[in-house]
């Protein structure tokens, strides 16, 4: 039998990234995760450092020239951990992944993409798959926002006034129109759904013969980002060559096309790269022996079954993802192996009075502490266990709307994970 | 912020079994990755998807009024909505238990009773297996069926086998004396479709049982009742569950595993009747815990040093495709590590929701493009591999696959009895 | 100045306010009510959404009792459309004084008020969620009611007669001739425009603000503010009104109430009416005291916390414990008190009694108008036949199932269709997001907001009325508003929640990072614009 060498639990973008980065380097990987993380809710973009300080409200152009002014501010960013050559490695390894799968991710981290959003503000980024990045503001000239009746989570107009208004060098319009047949109608339809839609060629026929006589003057054409699921590059190649303009795509609410787009990219890739995944298995908790996790307790539908393995990557996430849980007697515990957290002390500082506090909210913050080696420690800094290692949303010292670091956190722990385990 | 140094312990009180499914949908955070992932949501608009029938709905359920919400019906039960929920939500249990609620005001259509009763069918179907057979495959006969009951003309039948596989144990197998009779011991949960239809898949879970030193025993059992579930009557469903947990404990109680061939049979044993039927007794509880998949089974033997490796070599590259009802165990794929342990085998894991089929959702009238049309990516999977024959733990799946491909279709003790050397395979 | 006049104006557009504007319209006079909010804004629409039987009070207060099974019936009658017949059950537990059930049954008996024991088997099958610890257990027509649905109704109804409703307007004085009140001055919230309203009479049913309205004309009135605090729990937890068989305390009500279940209150007096924040106790304490009844309580999801003012008449200095404060109402005519003319004000009593005060003051305005006019409210059904029936849960959830709302879901935690805000839209094309939360429940449910403002605010926008920032704004102002309500219960899988919001506005949408002129961050809110600065019109003027 094959013994497993790292178990990684938790199958958001830190978990998913350091699997794959295991299996490729010929280990043994198992991925468990209670169910699918955060990365098909977000906009597929990959946030580095987006604004410094970080209740300014301009975008940063160079996220990496930043950086050192931001953790002067931000001393236990985990950044601070990574280093700056962790986040290169980790976009690179993305770009590199997803480039295999046909999803390639444009940029780097010397220049933030900036890209609308769905409501015309400005979303800097370092990495964005093509129809993402084909949006960014700052190629300027005019471009028309198309929109449809039928879909709830897009409003054009209102993106596109917003733009304007901000002055950035881009000239936007919008159109709303009714989809074209067969989905004519559906007034709940959701962005799967039409993104399986755009797939059908004669769909994409009947909408660019719609769609011709709005696009004179216009040098790029954005649409909500629906541009297929599965066979997206051909979607978006045909589209561009149909319309005969570039086309963009504009995230909206969850859940996301790009979001899943990357989610199936990175599961397909640790299959192929020989890693297993349980999907739907709840991680109950585990055993710290002697300085060491000798097991970990599986939740199937009838019985918890051990697990085992040389290295255990906590990819559990914060708060949001599950890996941090919270009560309102206002303690706030990590559920498997009940690891310290640092979080504000009483309940009553764990919110800002601002629901969009420009530090986040001061809870967003709470998380395990790590040593160099990403080991979670106890008060006096000691690794707590040998073996164990935490990525990802759940370290302590940051919150990602402050500056908007979550993409870059989750990428460059995950390289610096996985060299802690290889070079061990 | 200052860092813990014990850490607290939640809450000591919890929930009953009962709670956390019906009040799961307190945990819903409307975030949509379920009906990002819903096979049937994606290829069908009139199913609103699992968020919206399942904790959305529930929020309107009172058990004081009747249930107003008809376009439940096209949940498949599937389990994906449940697998995929990151934050613990019971979907395809809390949907399957308003979908009972729904048949509260309405009855359950005949076609329903009908395709719930899978055991029934066999009783009647296999003394007489030429003749209905040949019915079943009569063109004509289908599309009246189609038109009077309600079962679509091309759902796949599966063929009724004359020997049954209970008659074959404990005629030919044990009077033969060809029996093991060991101090390890092991239960077998055939189902319905090993008895009536696939006898052979049981037969391989017996020889490989056997030839790796296991008594085998069958005892008296029932339709593990998914069906019956799936199709809302649950006073019928409960009925067979109580049944076959009076007939297995005794066994769980001595200390032996109850193992299947059946995915859906072995996740009613293991989870639906406790989370579903709301059977809560110790009795069920100790048979659930007892319950083991075949897969399971023998990679656990396997990991333990235990599992006779003499196999022979089979050159082979093998699309798989992993059941729903297998994923929601939530083990794992142990088909694919216990397969791989053959010399030579290699398992293509093909990445596909579902077959669509989902037990006898597929077969109704009404649902069968759905059902089609969940299971194409898989088809076309299937059909590009190149391959005659694939592997599926379930067996509605194989048969909905192999219709829909042409491919054959085998149940993973199948290869493994044949790996063995083992007669007959 | 705008200069408008009318025979009869009603301060306060809370439950009596707007009951009472329609027993005036329905008597035959041309009354004008003025509010300075929406409608039900404030008190009338910040409590637990009790209709109540009367069995609270039977055991200490029979006359109090007797008013409130009466009018349950009648209301039942007249407004079934807003009222679910959830039932209400007694229960005793270990922890209640052991005597007190006794006495209890025997005080709703003299009230009048249909009561059943039932064993504490049955109550639990009633309510599984219930401690099996019950010792005693009875059953009274207790039900919940939709406050701003009833607030509605009323007011069309009493517009159907020819009655006025200035809503945004707030009263910033009364004008005095000759020692009778003629009229008011107020001011348009929205615009900033400054009006008068001449009136011979002049009504003041402002509640806990009903001091200082009376202040203006030389009055005194002693209300006291009372909070009350409530947490709402994401789901009904109950299907029928739970009360505590004890004498009244705090959070010894559950009642469920639409798509949630409500738990209240506490009783604090505080000084000012318009501040009146939610303390960390206040949430901890109907925490226990619900686990107390449901053992299972805190495993749920409290998803959001209000306080409401009760205003609390009292003659004397009130001492400390407000609970012993009395619950009447008090209808007060200013020529016998205090020598002023042509005012009355109406004020203290309860939410289920709103019809019987709004019918007590009627009377005495057609006394002193020297007319005789019988009121008619109770025989008077205020929905056509067909609708005539109780509300229900699944109503929504059935509209949207048989077709009957059809179109776009905008909010699918409350199922409010694009429809709807439409319509909304063209009866007030200056409707904001919080108008289409007191109207349609937009934003009400689990998440708060975080989906169906977004969409809210692109509809909005698609309106002429709004400007992109207009609509930015609006969507900024509600999610605060959210906010505000959400803090005091954010743990768990409701943390989760506001995180998974935050990342929707931040993250997708990046609202946070806006010009603030654009999204109007620093700009007070929509509805408490003091001057003419802000809510720019678009297209027209």
């Amino acid at each position: 039998m094959n013994k497993t060498d790292t178990i990684v639990i938790g199958a958001g973008l830190s978990g998913l990234m350091t699997a794959n980065l295991l299996a490729q380097a010929n280990q043994n990987v198992l991925l468990v995760a209670k169910g699918v993380g955060t990365p098909v809710l977000a906009s597929g973009a990959m946030d580095v450092l987006g604004f410094q300080p970080v209740d300014s409200r301009r975008p940063l152009e160079n996220p990496l020239a930043a950086l050192d002014d931001f953790l002067a501010e931000h001393p236990n960013h985990p950044y601070r951990l990574a280093g700056a050559e962790a986040i290169r490695r980790g976009l690179a390894a993305l770009q590199r992944i997803t480039a295999a799968c046909e999803l390639p991710y444009i940029g780097g981290p010397e220049k933030n993409l900036h890209l609308p959003t769905a409501l015309g503000a400005v979303h800097p980024a370092a990495l964005a798959p093509r129809s993402l990045a084909q949006g960014d503001v700052r190629r300027g000239g005019r471009m028309l926002l198309v929109g449809f009746d039928e879909l709830r989570d897009f409003y054009p107009a209102l993106a596109a006034e917003n733009l304007n208004a901000q002055k950035l060098g881009v000239r936007a319009k919008s159109v709303t129109l009714p989809l074209p047949a067969p989905v004519d109608g559906k007034m709940n339809i959701t962005p799967i759904e039409l993104a399986r839609t755009f797939e059908q060629r004669a769909f994409r026929r009947r909408l660019a013969r719609v769609l011709n006589p709005h696009l004179k003057g216009f040098s790029r054409i954005g649409f909500p980002a629906v541009l297929g699921l599965h066979h997206h590059p051909a979607v978006l190649a045909d589209l561009e060559s149909e319309l005969g303009k570039t086309v963009f795509e504009i995230s909206a609410l969850p859940p996301s096309v790009p979001g899943r787009r990357l989610f199936e990219a990175l599961r397909d890739a640790l299959l192929r790269a020989g890693g297993r995944l349980i999907l739907g298995g709840e991680i109950s908790g585990g055993e710290i022996t002697a300085g060491r996790v000798t097991s970990l307790h599986l939740e199937t539908a009838n019985r918890p079954k051990l697990l085992s393995a040389r290295h255990v990557v906590l990819a559990t996430g914060g708060l949001f993802g599950g890996g941090l849980q919270s009560d309102a007697a206002g303690r706030v515990w990590e559920p498997i192996f009940g690891l310290p957290v640092a979080a504000p002390a009483e309940r009553r500082a764990w919110f800002s009075a601002q629901f969009l506090a420009p530090h986040g909210q001061p809870i967003a913050g709470a998380g395990v502490r790590v040593d160099a080696r990403l080991r979670p420690i106890d008060g006096e800094g000691r690794p707590l266990a040998r073996n164990l290692y935490v990525v990802g949303e759940q370290l302590a010292g940051y919150s990602w709307t402050a500056g908007r670091t979550g993409g870059g956190v989750s990428l460059a722990t995950a390289i610096a994970a996985v060299d802690a385990i290889i070079n061990r | 912020m200052k860092p813990e140094t014990k850490p607290p312990k939640p809450d000591a009180l919890t929930l009953s079994i009962w709670e956390q499914v019906q009040h799961s949908a307190d945990l819903c955070i409307k975030c949509n990755i379920c009906t990002s992932f819903c096979p049937v949501h994606n290829v069908f608009d009139g199913f609103p998807g699992p968020k919206f029938v399942g904790p959305q709905a529930q929020r309107f359920r009172s058990p004081r009024e009747l249930s107003v919400d008809s376009s439940l019906d096209y949940c498949s039960g599937c389990g994906i909505c449940t697998m995929v929920c990151p934050h613990g939500v019971k979907v395809m249990e809390m949907n399957a238990k308003a979908r009972y609620k729904l048949y509260q005001k309405k009855p359950v259509p005949f076609r329903n009773r009908l395709l719930g009763r899978s055991e029934l069918l066999g009783m009647l179907g296999s003394p007489v297996a030429a003749i209905a057979n040949a019915l079943f495959n009569n063109g004509f006969i289908r599309l009246l069926v189609e038109w009077v009951v309600g079962i679509h003309r091309h759902a796949p039948m599966p063929q009724f086998s004359f020997e049954t596989f209970r008659g074959w144990f404990k005629g030919v197998h044990q009077k033969s004396g060809r029996g093991v009779q060991s101090d390890k011991k092991v239960v077998f949960f055939h189902g319905c479709s090993v008895n009536y239809y696939e006898p052979h898949v049981g037969k391989a879970a017996v020889a490989v049982l056997e030839h790796n030193g296991f008594e085998v025993l069958v005892p008296p059992q029932v339709c593990c009742g998914l069906p019956m579930l799936s199709n809302a009557e649950f006073d019928a469903a409960r009925k067979n569950a109580r049944a076959n947990i009076d007939s297995l404990v005794g066994y769980a109680r001595q200390g032996y595993k109850i193992v299947g061939t059946s995915t859906s049979c072995t996740l009613s044993l293991k989870s639906d009747y406790r989370h579903i039927l709301d059977i809560t007794t110790p009795d069920a509880q100790l048979v659930a815990e007892n319950t083991w998949d075949i897969s399971e089974f023998l990679l656990e033997l396997a990991e333990a040093g235990d599992l006779k490796t003499d196999f022979k070599p089979l050159d082979v590259t093998l699309p798989y495709h992993s059941p729903c009802q297998l994923e929601a165990h939530n083990m794992g794929l142990p088909a694919i590590d216990l397969l791989e342990l053959i010399p030579g085998v290699k398992v293509n894991h093909l990445q596909a929701d579902c077959c669509g089929v989902a037990g006898t959702y597929g077969y109704k009238k009404e649902k069968y493009d759905i059902a089609m049309a969940v299971g194409e990516s898989l088809f076309e999977q299937v059909r590009a591999s190149g391959s005659r024959a694939a592997v599926c733990d379930s067996e509605t799946c194989r048969w909905q696959i192999a219709r829909a491909t042409g491919a054959a279709m085998l149940h993973p003790i199948e290869l493994l009895a044949k790996a063995y050397g083992l007669p007959g395979f | 100045m705008n200069r408008l006049s009318t025979e009869i104006l009603v301060i306060g557009g809370g439950v009596t306010g707007c009951g009472l504007l329609f027993d005036l319209a329905q008597r035959g006079f041309k009354p004008m009510l003025v509010e300075r909010g929406a409608p039900a804004n404030a008190t009338s629409g910040r409590f637990h959404g009790l209709l109540h039987s009367g069995a609270r009070y039977a055991a200490k207060d029979a006359a109090t009792a007797r008013e409130c099974i009466a009018e349950n019936m009648i209301l039942r009658k007249i407004m079934p459309h807003c009222i679910e017949d959830t039932g209400g059950l007694f229960i005793a537990t270990p922890l209640d004084p052991s005597d007190y059930a006794d006495q209890f049954y025997a005080a709703c008996q003299t009230a009048g008020i249909p009561v059943a024991e039932i064993s504490p088997a049955e109550a639990l099958r009633r309510e599984p969620l219930l401690t099996p610890d019950i010792v005693r257990a009875f059953t009274v027509p207790d039900g919940s009611v939709e406050a701003w649905e009833a607030c509605r109704t009323l007011l069309e109804s009493a517009r159907a007669y020819g009655a006025q409703t200035m809503l945004y307007h707030e009263v910033t004085g009364l004008r005095l001739e000759k020692g009778r009140v003629a009229g008011a001055a107020a001011r348009n919230r929205i615009t900033g425009a400054a009006v008068t309203i001449e009136a011979d009479m002049v009504v003041n049913a402002a509640g806990a603000w009903s001091g200082k309205i009376a202040a203006w004309a030389g009055c005194d009135v002693t209300v006291y503010a009372g909070k009350g605090t409530m947490v709402a729990m994401n789901y009904r937890i109950v299907n029928t009104v739970i009360n505590r068989c004890a004498p009244p305390a705090d959070g010894d009500i559950l009642v469920p109430v639409g798509t949630v279940a409500v738990i209240g209150t506490t009783s604090v007096r505080v000084a000012n009416p318009d501040d009146y924040p939610i303390e960390p106790w206040e949430i901890e304490r109907m925490l226990v005291r619900g686990a107390e009844v449901i053992p299972s309580f805190k495993k749920f999801r409290a998803l959001r916390a209000w306080a409401g003012v009760r205003p609390l008449y009292q003659e004397k200095q009130a001492g400390p414990d407000l609970r012993k404060v009395t619950r009447n109402h008090a209808l007060l005519d200013h020529a016998a008190l205090d020598g002023v003319e042509n005012f009355v004000t109406i004020t203290g009593g309860k939410w289920t009694t709103y019809r019987l005060m709004a019918e007590q003051t009627a009377d005495i305005v057609c006394r002193k108008l020297n007319t005789h006019r019988p009121g008619q409210t109770a025989r008077t059904a205020l929905v056509p036949e067909k609708k005539r029936k109780y509300h229900t849960l699944g109503a929504r959830q059935e509209k949207v199932e048989t077709g009957q709302a059809s179109g776009q879901l905008v909010c699918e935690c409350e199922l409010v269709t694009r429809s709807q805000i439409e319509a909304r839209l063209a009866e007030n094309r200056r409707s904001i997001i919080n108008d289409l939360r007191r109207d349609l429940r937009l934003g009400m449910g689990p998440c708060q907001g975080g989906f169906c403002t977004w969409r809210a605010a692109g509809i909005l926008h698609q309106s002429p009325t709004f400007s992109a920032a207009q609509a930015n704004k609006s969507l900024v102002d509600f999610l605060q508003e959210r906010w505000k309500g959400m803090t005091p219960v954010l743990w768990g899988a409701h943390l989760r929640q506001m995180l998974l919001d935050q990342g929707i506005y931040a993250g997708l949408l990046g609202l946070d990072k806006l010009p603030p002129e654009l999204s109007g961050a620093d700009s007070p809110r929509l509805a408490e614009i003091e001057t003419e600065g802000y809510f720019l019109v678009k297209n027209e003027e």
